[in-house]
């Protein structure tokens, strides 16, 4: 099918039903914030509403490329204002009640050591952890498929100096 | 290999705490959402295009922006009329050859268009009343002798067709 035939066919609904869940989950994994993570991944599926050309049967790399920027994206953002605040002297917002102090630690970290990655990194960190394959992972971050391989473990790489940098190798 | 899994094994086990519950999110509120949020941009749009149409309905119809506009029009589409007369003629057959260059003179301001005439010795074609919205003001410019433009192409041209080149001039020939 053309790729103009397979946008004007495209199911916008079936694809939001295909997507969404693992695209939330993605996003949710780089910020640990369930309510703002829904909201990103409802920002995706509208901006690739307003974007005709990545509509198609190849609109899942488009959607997890969008949600993986915009998680990182979040998560820089959420560290300078940190920082701002830290300086200003204003206290951070109290840790989830609901949330396990250990849990809460944990996933502090993450979000620490991602933000502080190269977003490439970050990005196919996340990703990774999501469980997408190499050709996924290759298709949503437009790489070479060849090059997937290294560059993910240079990534991980990174992430785990980092951590060690900041927490040990606990 | 087994560094490549041991820290592939490190990661994981660190982003582990990341891991959201197995059924989060739920796919039907989320389009629930995304219905609110494409609804709620439509009426956005209309707006805007309702607010342009206003501002430009306005400018239209009122006076001040209506002779603001017209002040920006007249400056975009005509600024200066300038009529210059050339009297080619006299140069005979080798106009082709050269093209006059005029300097820039100072303008003599007028009270009218019959006085431009008067003063210049002829009468201009000028375009209709309406063209120009606002009352025209004239002047007239007294061109000094134009300094002329050698256009080379032609003159090896026409040497090349007398038989001569740009070295080489016959003693005489046609242009």
């Amino acid at each position: 099918m053309p790729a103009d035939a397979a946008a004007e066919a495209f199911d916008f609904e079936a694809a939001f039903r295909t997507h969404y869940r693992r695209i939330a989950r993605v996003i949710v994994r780089v910020i640990h914030d369930p309510s703002r993570a829904e909201e990103l991944a409802i920002e995706v599926f509208w901006k690739l509403w307003r974007h005709p050309s990545a509509h198609g049967p190849q609109c899942g790399g488009w959607l997890y490329r969008s949600a993986v920027r915009a998680g990182v994206d979040e998560l820089r953002k959420r560290a300078r204002r940190e920082k701002y605040e830290r300086w200003f002297g204003v206290a951070p917002p109290p840790a989830d009640p609901e949330q396990s102090r250990e849990t809460s630690e944990a996933r502090s970290r993450i979000r620490t050591v991602l933000a502080s990655l190269r977003s490439q990194d970050a990005q196919l960190i996340a990703l990774r952890a999501e469980g997408l394959s190499y050709e996924e992972l290759a298709e949503a971050l437009t790489l070479k498929p060849t090059s997937v391989g290294t560059m993910l473990r240079r990534a991980q790489d990174a992430f785990r100096k980092e951590w060690v940098k900041r927490y040990g190798d606990a | 290999m087994a560094t490549h899994e041991h820290l592939d094994e490190w990661v994981d086990r660190r982003m582990a705490a990341s891991e959201p519950p197995a059924e989060w999110p739920d796919p039907g509120i989320g389009l629930k959402r995304l219905d609110r949020r494409l609804a709620a941009r439509r009426p956005r749009v209309l707006l805007w295009a309702a607010a342009t149409a206003v501002v430009v309905v306005a400018a239209f119809a009122l006076p001040a922006s209506r002779a603001a506009a017209q002040r920006l029009w007249n400056q975009v589409v005509l600024d200066r009329l300038q009529v210059l007369v050339t009297d080619y003629d006299k140069y005979g057959e080798a106009a082709g050859l050269f093209s006059p260059e005029f300097h820039e003179a100072d303008f003599h301001a007028v009270a009218s268009f019959e006085e431009a005439v008067r003063e210049t010795g002829f009468s201009p074609r000028l375009p209709g009343p309406d063209l120009v919205s606002t009352a025209p003001k004239y002047s007239t410019i007294t061109i000094a002798p134009p300094r002329l433009r050698l256009h080379t192409p032609a003159i090896r041209s026409a040497l090349a067709k007398a038989g001569g080149s740009a070295t080489d001039v016959p003693s005489r020939g046609t242009t």
